[in-house]
């Protein structure tokens, strides 16, 4: 490797390293005088517990002190639920009792006013030691990209970062993966059991309709187990896990950014203000490595360049600049059923709320998803979203770009694809359905179910675990967009109309197909291009997001990505150059 | 290649997935053959006999032996089967300088691989410039500036006198200006030739390679033989009697199928068609492009541009410019195209008007079909009218 890489590598992990240890090493005074919480029956109650257990104290670390804010904020809640009493206490039910959606944000707060304050003091310093360090290791990596010779082959199999995990590391992950989530989930949903029971009977099902598939012989353990890369999913999956689940041990991380924050959007920084200028940035620096690395190829550059500038303008600044001028955060290219809560109460009266710019808003959101949907993706198929506008597919594209090729490229994940992406979309679509309903008619009970806890349960499970911790934690376990794949509703939208009413196809060349299967390895959504191609057929796939990288490595220029004429006849069916007609390959 | 290099699984090698076959009702045998008795219409392998109704031999080609080399000398190979690639990486795990004797396509991929490792690698040719005896001057011309810029060390118009030998080890070779080149590793990729040693004490056959008729039959009954062991008893002209190429033994393969199964079909050579990659340059292929153009009556209009490495090349009849050949090197263009305007006999004042129904380049590559119109104009004073401008805004910007 060379000298210039090492030293990118090396400041990189510095940087990251600094990070973790500055979110540890936070010290906090736990005392009375240092509580802020507004409401007053909750603050006093919330100071006695302090006092009457013990556990006020100063020179705190942050997971010490969490525990035990947490520790007094349950005992505050308690002893409120026993003494409430409607006949004499002043005041409503819900300001009286802490609520357990409250309890999180009362945590936060209370973080981050018995902080010491020693990174609110000097925030440059320690954005310097961290980001500051990211950045140089980047620059670093960025300018070895440069040297080498463009569209250079890089040796995944070969790389501990991106070899992947075989088979059945796999398998397992999967498994331990959904039987954790399931488990925490029991906790989330204050211990109804109903959901994760439910979500195991649906998964049981697809799992039964997706098994009439024979297995694919596993691969040799050994050979493929990337070290470097289990050690970065980990990393990325505790981080999201944070990050959704205990954000408050972000604290120190969050006021770093307490300037930035200040400057664009007024206000101090909070762990979603972290998260968007994280993800922005490494939107921006792996972005301009794509446009090093594909330097040769114009599609990829004006793809990557598109995908930065959504990110940067419409992902990240804009919001924040709007909640500036005290208007709602709002991302204009966030659509329905990935934007969920968009058609959410709270959603629905902040933008009618918000004079003429927050209708513009609502309307936008439905124009978006009636119209713009359907006709760009008639025109264009579903990658004018996809891989050149969504934010995840931005990270996919960038940070992902290294971990295409471990996607699993079998019929049998299809399968399962198929029937879990279109099942996230009915659960979606009823969700929706469920919470407009109470919106309209004041009542949240239909059936046996309550619509706030659907969305609650579709929240955690769907927009925090496979979007968040999945989606990303599983980038260098199995390819980055396993999301996108299994998972997103509008994906599933976009690919319906992509399917049957669009324009879009991967052109195959007559018969210049030679077998070599890159197009297959590379494919990030697991399309198998390659058994399209050597039957001379073109590839119209409900999962295709355009990203063109099938055609970068084909070594004949066999693939074009193109928008030719909408018949579904000429689409799909072999181009005659070879006879495909005689084996059953599904 | 992608295999050695680590840039694809030894897994996604294979064209289809492992439950395919059983599913086709296909039975995989790993096995050598041992003998084949056509009367009795049997197949004995090491470890069983199998009968047939259609026997079809596709046995393809075996890398050509260098006359001065020994066959069991360690480090010096060909490149053909997948036991070749495994002997490779065994080979090469070491080594910092290795030597390929003869260009062609193998000895191309031969030399990217190991030059990808990291290894000093040397091409010594016959030719003047790379491939040569295929490809015109120009081309072959653009191709060895190409490897040499690359960092490959190419010795042109070269040959080996010996081997330089240590304990059964190749340590260097000797050309025959007598420069010596240290390496750890030979490769030999002189050309192939059909395969068919073990049959030759049957009463098959056998020229160079087994004689087929135009329904690919052999001259045994119900046995067939398909790809580069094959050799057609009446080839059409211009076209060659065996050709070991992927696709006309993908296309032998389809029609001996046909036949075996009872709707009898012609092995019909077509259009002419190949394709391959010189490190970075893309090359097409279509119809009739002969490396020597001063005779048959033949033109080109041929438009060069070295700085990105692209050529293209419309061969025509001199005197009706109808299209006989193309050859194109880092441009794509579609071959359904292609196909028809050399089976059409289209002329070139027809066709480059509608360049763009060829143009498989992809989305937002600059377009050259006004060049190559003006240069049509100049060269052969015609007086077609250059098209709209097709490069859009955004190509100007983002290509180079």
């Amino acid at each position: 490797m060379t000298q210039l890489r090492l030293t990118g590598i090396l400041l990189t992990t510095a940087g990251l390293l600094a990070f973790v240890m500055i979110l540890l090493s936070g010290k906090h005074n736990v005392q009375p005088e240092h509580v802020r919480i507004e409401n007053p029956i909750h603050r006093t109650a919330f100071i006695e517990a302090l006092e009457n257990e013990n556990l006020h104290q100063e020179n705190l670390y942050t997971v010490v002190a969490i525990s035990r804010l947490k520790a007094a904020l349950r005992s505050a809640q308690e002893r409120l639920e026993d003494t409430y009493d409607p006949e004499t206490v002043p005041v409503q039910e819900w300001a009286y009792k802490i609520g357990d959606w409250r309890m999180e944000q009362y945590l936060i707060d209370l973080v981050s006013s018995t902080s010491s304050g020693a990174v609110a003091e000097r925030p440059w310093l320690y954005f310097t030691l961290t980001f500051g360090l990211m950045l140089l290791g980047g620059f670093f990596l960025l300018f070895s990209q440069w040297k080498s010779a463009p569209n250079d082959y890089y040796p995944v199999y070969h790389n501990s970062l991106t070899k992947g995990i075989d088979n059945q590391k796999q398998r397992f992950l999967i498994i331990l993966s959904t039987i954790a989530l399931l488990i925490y989930g029991y906790f989330y949903m204050s211990h109804n059991i109903f959901w994760p029971v439910a979500t195991l009977v649906i998964t049981a099902i697809i799992v039964l309709l997706a098994r009439r598939r024979p297995t694919e012989k596993y691969y040799k353990t050994s050979s493929i187990m990337g070290m470097l890369g289990i050690t970065l999913g980990v990393f990325l999956i505790l981080f999201y896990i944070v990050l959704y689940w205990a954000p408050a041990y972000l604290h120190n991380g969050i006021r770093i950014l307490d300037p930035i924050s200040e400057a664009i959007n007024g206000g101090p920084a909070s762990q979603w203000f972290l998260y968007g200028f994280m993800y922005t940035l490494v939107v921006l620096v792996m972005g301009i490595r794509m446009l090093i690395k594909y330097r040769k190829s114009p599609y990829q550059k004006i793809r990557t360049v598109s995908v930065i500038f959504f990110q940067t303008a419409f992902a990240f600044l804009i919001p924040e600049i709007l909640v500036r001028f005290n208007m709602p955060w709002y991302d204009f290219k966030n659509i329905w059923p990935l934007n969920y809560s968009f058609f959410f109460d709270y959603n629905l009266d902040q933008l009618i709320s918000s004079g003429s710019l927050g209708i513009f808003m609502l309307v936008w959101g439905i124009v978006l998803i009636l119209i713009a949907v359907p006709v760009l993706t008639y025109f264009y198929g579903k990658r004018w979203y996809c891989s050149w506008v969504c934010g995840c597919g931005g990270l996919a594209e960038t940070l992902g770009d290294p971990f295409r090729h471990l996607s699993d490229k079998s019929i049998k994940s299809w399968k399962y694809e198929r029937y879990i992406v279109h099942g996230v979309l009915v659960f979606a679509v009823i969700m929706t359905i469920l919470v407009l309903y109470t919106y309209f008619t004041e009542r949240s009970q239909i059936l046996w179910m309550d619509s706030y806890a659907v969305r609650k349960w579709y929240g955690f499970l769907i927009g925090s675990a496979f979007a968040g911790v999945v989606g990303t934690g599983f980038y260098p376990l199995m390819g980055n967009r396993v999301w996108c794949r299994f998972g997103c509703p509008l994906a599933a939208y976009l690919g319906l109309v992509q399917r049957f009413k669009s324009r879009f196809r991967i052109t195959t060349n007559g018969g210049q197909c030679i077998s070599c299967g890159n197009c297959s390895t590379y494919c990030e959504m697991g399309i198998d291009v390659r058994a399209y191609a050597q039957r001379g057929q073109n590839i119209v796939r409900s999962s295709c997001v355009g990203c063109g990288i099938c055609a970068e490595v084909c070594p004949r220029g066999v693939l074009r990505l193109e928008n030719a004429d909408d018949d579904d006849r000429t689409r799909t069916i072999p181009n005659g150059f070879i006879m495909a007609d005689e084996v059953r390959i599904l | 290649m992608y295999a050695y290099m680590g840039i694809m699984p030894r897994q996604a090698l294979k064209p289809y997935e492992d439950s395919f076959w059983e599913k086709n009702r296909i039975n995989l045998v790993y096995d050598h053959v041992s003998t084949l008795d056509f009367d009795r219409k049997t197949v004995k392998t090491k470890k069983e006999v199998f009968f047939y109704d259609k026997l079809i031999i596709a046995t393809g080609s075996t890398y050509r032996r260098h006359p001065l080399i020994d066959d069991n000398i360690s480090g010096v190979t060909g490149m053909y089967s997948i036991q070749d690639l495994d002997y490779i990486e065994a080979m090469t795990e070491h080594t910092l300088e290795a030597v390929i004797i003869g260009g062609g396509l193998i000895g191309i991929e031969l030399a990217e691989m190991l030059h990808a490792k990291g290894i000093e690698t040397h091409i010594v040719i016959r030719e003047a410039a790379y491939w040569d005896n295929i490809l015109p001057r120009e081309e072959a011309a653009m191709i060895s500036k190409h490897i040499i810029h690359h960092g490959i060390h190419l010795h042109r118009s070269e040959q080996i006198r010996k081997l330089l030998i240590e304990d059964n080890r190749v340590r260097g070779v000797v050309t025959e200006e007598g420069q010596e080149i240290t390496c750890q590793f030979v490769g030999v990729t002189i050309g192939v030739e059909p395969n068919v040693s073990f049959l030759r004490d049957t009463k098959l056959e056998i020229n160079r390679g087994i004689l087929v008729d135009e329904y690919l039959r052999t001259s045994a009954k119900d046995v067939y033989a398909i790809g580069d062991c094959v050799e057609l008893r009446h080839p059409d002209p211009l076209r060659r009697a065996t050709e070991p190429v992927w696709y006309t033994a993908r296309k032998m393969g389809e029609v001996a199928a046909l036949n075996i199964c009872g709707r009898p079909k012609k092995y019909n050579q077509g259009i002419w068609f190949n394709s391959a990659k010189f490190l970075d340059i893309e090359y097409q292929t279509y119809g009739y492009v002969p490396h020597q153009l001063e005779d048959g009556g033949l033109k080109s209009l041929l438009w060069l541009e070295p700085k990105s490495e692209q050529l293209i090349r419309l061969v025509v009849d001199a005197r009706s410019q109808a299209v006989k050949g193309i050859n194109l090197l880092g441009i794509r263009w579609r071959h359904a195209v292609c196909e028809e305007w050399i089976a059409s006999h289209r002329t070139l004042p027809e066709i480059l008007p509608e360049l763009d129904r060829a143009h498989f380049d992809q989305e937002f590559k600059p377009y050259y079909q006004n060049q190559l119109i003006a240069l049509y104009n100049e060269q052969f004073s015609g007086n077609l009218v250059p098209g709209r401008n097709k490069s859009s805004f955004l190509s100007k910007i983002f290509s180079r």
